[in-house]
């Protein structure tokens, strides 16, 4: 919103603004006449007084009576005569006067001559331009009168002192009247200063009177520029103001005006909306106070309009936009409580998680005692019969008891296996550490699956290097190699080979299990440590498994600090390599040494 | 006193297992006494102190454990040979079993001769 305000006025424009005409030529030419006119009847008055005998007063008084007559005819057709033949009247006025006087014989110093000097001076004061202009044509007047009629002796002197005098008058009233020019001049200024402080100052300034309902009696032109409505509309229209007024704050607002003008109320303040010509909003702050006389008897009010639409609406947006602020904190704090909520509920579901976590130790614990000690009986028993211990066995009994002790057998190994599982996932896999000669687990691994080669016509061969012994856990690492050269067994048709090598490599323990068998599918590779993983040919040939040898291998490997990969072609076979740091002090994790054997 | 045969206490709350080792021990060479539970075993130790015991750790009322750091407070069965046998195999339970005074243990599932011979081990024959 753009004020409608000028904000400068410059000196010159100040000058060029109009006042009030203060020398009204006309005015002064009928003053002037007044004062012929008067000057006639001074005259007359004068001749009727007693004095020294005159050779023609008669003459005299007609004259004077002419003088008197003409004036008076002048001042009543006034309004119908322009300017100059005023100029021409007075001039023949004065020669008229002059004449008579000189043709009576008056003397210089004679009373009647003072009346018309301060007339003249009068009509100076009062028209300075037109002083000279006089003064050219009394000048005239005279001379012409020295050189038609010559004066008696003396006389002559005399009239020059008129002259004189008459010019010197016009000179002081000259100077007089420049310096009350000045002070005219001035006083416009002034008063123009002021016009501009009321009518260009961003503020609209009025005067109201206190009726009812307090009709307008001034009001600055700025008004045009805020509402659109002329000062002129406004004096013309009482009602435009309740009108303009934005109809919630009419009532609000009228009612205060009405008790701004209660007899003791002194002032009165508001902030309203008034409704433009062109349909805008105008916020306004209105102030005024009541002007009173010398006895405190209220006159009028006085007072001005603030535009302070910029105002309202950045005071309407910041409070939009605290209630915004205030929302979203809101908001944050439903948040913060939801979250909080959200934590406890975290909190409470750890503390779930972390009870389930220790009742699946507690069960894993508890699963492997009871399928143990069943598997403990089992297999005693098996055993006390198959040595014969309960009476001999004919070579059948003894073949299906062979098949309930491998089975057995599987039972603890998978019951072993899972346990293994069990603790890995939980993170409680620790090893006994030791030191381990792998080139002795390995052969003792070999020994342990060369029946089972054996009986598959699988060519099962070991190939060691020199090397050192490494910390790791003897058990462990043994179940590993089992579990790789098993696992190749199983995978070789008749026929084929597995190839075992053990050395040392860059500060590592390598072992290397390399078959001959199916190989495993490229797709399938990266499955295959997964837990109950098995490869499609496994499944389809029905090779026994349960899908956890390789994970638990995996597992191993990786408690030792080491690495397994294996390379695989299909149909050529597949090469498992596991290779463990040599100089590893204390494999993690570790919990404990090894104990008892 | 050259032909008593050695005295061995088995504590196992299986009767199967407990029978098992008894058999196997039995005929081997040795007279066995079967406790159900923790304190049966402490009160037959006590009652006739064997040369050697066979405890269970999962025991009703006292288990292993418990039994062997009992055993382990008696005058009489202070340098008696303990051992333990689990199906538990966590390296902290075998800690646990150290601590309480066993001398050996034996994971379950064992072989019945392994057992046999362990127990020979332990008594020097």
């Amino acid at each position: 919103v753009g004020t409608p305000f000028r904000q400068r006025v410059s000196w010159k424009e100040l000058r060029g603004l109009e006042g009030r005409p203060r020398q009204d030529p006309r005015l002064l030419a009928r003053f002037t006449f007044y004062l012929y006119a008067a000057g006639g009847a001074l005259t007359l008055i004068t001749l009727a007084l007693p004095g020294p005998p005159n050779r023609n007063e008669l003459a005299l008084a007609a004259l004077a009576g002419c003088a008197y007559a003409s004036s008076v005819g002048v001042l009543l057709a006034f309004d119908r005569l322009r300017m100059w033949s005023f100029e021409l009247l007075a001039a023949l006025g004065t020669i008229l006067i002059t004449s008579t006087l000189y043709y009576a014989g008056e003397s210089v110093g004679s009373y009647r001559l003072f009346y018309f000097w301060v007339g003249l001076s009068a009509f100076y004061f009062f028209s300075r331009p037109r002083a000279f202009l006089q003064l050219a044509f009394i000048g005239l007047a005279y001379g012409v009168l020295l050189a038609v009629i010559p004066p008696p002796y003396g006389a002559l002197a005399n009239w020059l002192v008129v002259v004189v005098s008459l010019a010197v008058a016009g000179v002081l009233v000259s100077l007089v009247t420049d310096r009350l020019e000045l002070l005219w001049e001035r006083e416009r200024v002034v008063e123009a200063r002021y016009r501009s402080l009321v009518e260009q100052i961003p503020l609209v300034i009025y005067i109201d009177a206190l009726d009812e309902p307090s009709s307008n009696i001034y009001t600055s032109p700025q008004i045009e520029g805020l509402v659109g409505y002329s000062p002129e509309e406004w004096v013309e229209d009482p009602e435009l103001f309740r009108k303009l007024l934005h109809p919630d704050d009419r009532k609000r607002v009228m009612g205060e005006i009405a008790r701004s003008h209660d007899a003791d109320a002194e002032s009165f303040c508001s902030e309203y909306r008034l409704l433009a010509r062109d349909g805008r909003v105008v916020w306004l702050h209105d102030e005024a106070v009541t002007v009173r006389d010398e006895n405190g008897h209220p006159l009028y009010a006085q007072g001005y309009l603030l535009d302070i639409t910029a105002r309202k609406l950045a005071e309407m947006e910041r409070e939009r936009l605290l209630a915004a602020e205030q929302r979203a904190r809101t908001e944050a704090e439903r948040a913060r409580g939801a979250f909080a909520r959200q934590n406890a509920d975290l909190v409470r579901l750890n503390e779930r998680l972390l009870e389930l976590d220790r009742l699946k130790d507690e069960f894993v614990a508890l699963v492997s005692h009871e399928l143990r000690t069943p598997l403990t009986s089992i297999r005693g028993y098996l055993e006390l019969v198959l040595e014969g211990e309960a009476g001999d066995l004919n070579d059948e009994q003894r073949q299906f008891l062979g098949v309930v002790e491998r089975n057995a057998h599987r039972l603890l190994a998978l019951v072993g296996d899972l346990l293994f599982l069990a603790q890995m996932e939980a993170g409680k896999l620790s090893l006994e550490v030791g030191a381990v000669d792998l080139s002795a687990i390995a052969a003792e691994s070999v020994e342990t699956a060369r029946p089972l080669a054996e009986e598959k016509d699988v060519t099962l061969t070991l190939a060691t290097g020199p090397l050192a012994l490494i910390a790791g856990d003897r058990a462990r690492l043994a179940q590993l190699l089992d579990n790789l050269i098993s696992n190749g067994i199983k995978f070789t048709p008749s026929g084929g080979r597995v190839d075992v090598r053990v050395r040392s490599q860059r500060g590592s323990a390598v072992i290397e299990v390399r078959d001959t068998g199916m190989g495993i599918p490229s797709d399938e590779q990266q499955h295959l440590f997964e837990r109950f993983f098995r490869t499609s040919r496994a499944t389809e040939q029905a090779i026994p498994g349960t899908g956890l040898g390789l994970a638990i291998s995996k597992a191993i490997v990786h408690a030792h600090a080491g690495r397994i990969t294996l390379t695989s072609e299909e149909g050529a076979g597949t090469t498992f390599q596991v290779s463990i740091p040599i100089r590893q002090a204390q494999p993690a994790p570790l919990e404990q040494e090894e104990v008892a054997s | 006193v050259s032909d008593r045969r050695p005295l061995v206490l088995v504590a196992d709350d299986d009767p199967d297992i407990r029978s098992l080792v008894a058999l196997r021990l039995e005929r081997s060479g040795y007279e066995v006494v079967a406790a159900g539970d923790g304190e049966q075993a402490l009160a037959a130790a006590l009652e006739r102190v064997p040369d050697l015991a066979l405890l269970d750790v999962m025991m009703p009322k006292l288990d292993g454990y418990e039994v062997t750091e009992r055993l382990r407070q008696q005058e009489a069965t202070r340098h008696l040979p303990v051992i333990l046998l689990t199906a538990r195999v966590q390296e902290s339970d075998i800690a646990r079993g150290v601590e309480a005074g066993a001398d050996d243990y034996v994971k379950k599932p064992f072989s019945t001769s392994e057992l046999r011979d362990r127990v020979q081990a332990v008594l020097g024959r």
